[in-house]
């Protein structure tokens, strides 16, 4: 079927910009997905709409002075009988196609759990920010320049490159770049916890300068279903992220209040707290970038999964603990506290 | 911080500004793959812009409170001065003249705007009161490094036996995050590999018990190079023991170990020609550059100066003549080695 333009306008507007845990159908085609990104097949393809975030958790990060005019990134996917392929678009009025001394090349990634392409998937995502000791994740990485990588990593600082194909196309045409980066895969789940980054090069971002999307849900071909994969915790976190369905049961505005008395404010950079301390990751977009689950468990278990920045944790004998007490209030107070992280957006 | 720390002392008295060092580092390191812009060692005039332009206020390095400062990534145009071509086909091809008799003068490509030593001999003052000394430069290894503490992939290390700072070509990513936070501007990028680069201080001729190539090949014998705990040394003698070599810019908090000996200068002449008693190159752009106690080292160096032309012995300024290759020269690992 080939929709009207008409029908075509109507499909993407009619997609919500989801902050967090949208779902992202991947369409199968008999034969591989287009290589062009300009190609009918992807751009009649409803796209589903992202809100972009700074990365502001681990320095260097992001500053809000770069000159981004949008934090919508749209995606599209696609899975033919050996590729698996993401369209990615997003506006940018001024390319930067080069690299070099001092000059930085748009550049835009995705990444899932690496252990998820494996029939046993992980309890549950990795940390947001390019995985966690343990928990690694893949990335596919396309950079305006032509340079394109299969990485993993385990958190920041730690990304490695990685053997294998990886095919990627871009177009800058008025003011939006539309990407396809594909590579040969065959995750054998039905879903996948998926985020993606990118980078605006003529605002100097690279490396933890970029914004990113939260973890997103990539629904897989409706024939894979029943491949046996675990999507419980992602189906756990879309509904933390419905309000509408599960609203948070504690109260922002009490939150507020113990974000002083519990002395978090001593740590974290966040709004409304007028120092801007750099000792634990800045929170000012937390509930956005996290669910509430996330954020309970790093409140009740800290070490549990540890941002992996510079000293947010000590290490001994390979054995790495945040340097966050873990909560000692009531169930109740932590409700409140998590209702007021992600009132945070 | 590292076990030991090879340290390398620059006699600026003696500095001809002949740029031997920049060659000899050139042909050993930087003359091919993507390395042709960059200069591991250079020496520049003071004052001046230095090389990269400007980088004594190009930020970086750190705050009183240890924190890293924001520092700018050089550009290549305007601040390293990007290389030029010559036009030889157009100028000087006989065909191409007698088919056009108007050929082009021999000349750059584009107008250069800047380059290194752009300033050269510039100096300042007005004759007969005019100054400048040359400053060679190579990276301080830093007992501290900005460059190490920025990088967010820790591919920056500082060897524990001799101190050395390295980028690890393996786990660079080329974010170059260490160029701008290098307050000398000694960390390039290779724009072939798309990763940082630096001065190695020769490290594969130091396993070897050779000393650098820039200080090797100096034909003013300026620069002395051994461990700062070997007591036997050159290095130690005059950062220690003479306390006459001071490191350049000690306020960016990074704890360079490259040292230099204060240039002394004739003094400033009235309009009748005669000294006045005040030094031609003022005291207080060597406090500027060399920290508070420029003065005083200068006044040690007078003292033994004038010792010498009294016809006494001075250790000081034998040790700064710098007879002999290996009185200067100590990078033997095992300690108290010769």
């Amino acid at each position: 079927m080939t929709p009207r333009p008409a029908a075509l306008l109507l499909a993407v507007a009619l997609l919500a910009v989801a902050a967090a845990a949208a779902e992202i159908p991947v369409r199968r085609v008999d034969a591989e997905p287009a290589g062009d990104p300009q190609d009918r097949s992807w751009l009649t393809l409803p796209a589903v709409e992202l809100r972009l975030l700074p990365q502001t958790s681990v320095p260097p990060a992001t500053l809000p002075a770069a000159g981004h005019v949008d934090d919508r990134l749209r995606v599209r996917a696609q899975r033919g009988p050996t590729r698996l392929a993401l369209h990615l678009e997003w506006r940018d009025p001024r390319p930067a196609k080069t690299h070099g001394i001092g000059r930085f090349a748009d550049a835009a990634a995705v990444q899932w759990p690496l252990a998820a392409i494996a029939p046993e998937p992980a309890a549950e995502p990795p940390y947001l920010g390019m995985g966690h000791r343990g928990a690694p994740v893949e990335i596919w990485f396309w950079r305006a320049d032509g340079k394109r990588e299969r990485l993993a990593a385990a958190g920041f600082g730690t990304l490695t490159t990685q053997p294998g194909d990886l095919r990627a196309r871009a177009e800058w045409q008025r003011g939006r770049w539309r990407v396809v980066i594909a590579a040969a895969a065959d995750p054998a789940r039905a879903t996948l916890p998926v985020a993606f980054a990118v980078w605006s090069g003529e605002d100097g971002e690279r490396d933890g300068l970029k914004r990113v999307t939260a973890w997103q849900t990539l629904r897989l071909n409706s024939a894979m279903a029943g491949a046996g994969g675990n999507d419980k915790l992602v189906a756990e976190a879309a509904t933390a992220d419905a309000p509408a369905s599960n609203p948070p049961a504690g109260d922002a505005a009490r939150g507020a209040r113990l974000m002083q008395d519990k002395g978090c404010a001593g740590c974290h950079a966040y709004p409304g707290n007028p120092g801007e301390p750099a000792t634990g990751p800045d929170l000012r977009q937390a509930g956005a970038l996290h669910t509430g689950a996330y954020l309970a468990e790093s409140l009740a278990e800290p070490s549990r999964i540890i941002v992996p920045g510079r000293g947010y944790f000590v290490e001994t004998e390979g054995h790495r603990a945040s340097i966050m007490p873990p909560f000692d209030g009531s169930r109740a107070e932590r409700d409140d506290l998590v209702a007021f992280l992600r009132s945070l957006r | 911080m590292s076990r030991r720390q090879l340290a390398m002392v620059m006699d600026l008295n003696k500095c001809l500004g002949c740029q031997t060092c920049t060659s000899a580092c050139k042909t050993q390191w930087t003359n091919r793959r993507g390395r042709d812009d960059m200069l591991w060692n250079h020496v520049e005039t003071q004052p001046g812009r230095g090389y990269p332009r400007d980088w004594r206020g190009s930020g970086g390095g750190f705050d009183g409170a240890g924190r890293l400062r924001p520092g700018r990534i050089p550009d290549r145009a305007r601040d390293y001065g990007a290389p030029f071509e010559v036009n030889h086909a157009q100028a000087l091809n006989p065909l191409g003249a007698l088919a056009r008799p108007t050929a082009p003068h021999l000349g750059p490509d584009t107008p250069p705007s800047f380059g290194p030593g752009w300033d050269e001999d510039q100096g300042a003052g007005a004759y007969p009161n005019s100054w400048f000394f040359y400053l060679p430069r190579i990276c301080n290894h830093c007992t501290n490094p900005a460059c190490l503490a920025a990088c967010p992939r820790g591919a920056i290390y500082k060897r524990d036996e001799d101190g050395i700072v390295l980028v690890d070509q393996k786990r660079c990513r080329g974010y170059q995050h260490c160029i701008g936070a290098c307050p000398y501007k000694k960390v390039y990028f290779n724009p072939t590999f798309g990763r940082s680069e630096k001065c190695i201080l020769c490290y594969p001729r130091v396993e070897q018990g050779l000393a650098p190539a820039c200080a090797q090949q100096c034909p003013g014998r300026i620069r002395f190079v051994g461990y700062l705990d070997d007591e036997a040394g050159a290095v130690h003698a005059l950062v220690t023991r003479w306390r006459v070599a001071l490191p350049l810019h000690a306020e960016f908090g990074t704890g360079p170990n490259v040292y230099y000996v204060p240039p002394l200068s004739p003094d400033k002449l009235d309009d009748q020609g005669r000294p006045t008693g005040e030094r031609r190159i003022p005291d207080a752009f060597l406090v500027e550059l060399f920290g508070p106690r420029a003065p005083e080292v200068l006044g040690v160096l007078q003292a033994e100066r004038e010792k010498r032309r009294r016809g006494e012995p001075s250790a000081l300024m034998d040790l700064l003549i710098a007879y002999r290759h290996d009185e200067i020269f100590r990078v033997s690992r095992r300690k108290g080695a010769t």
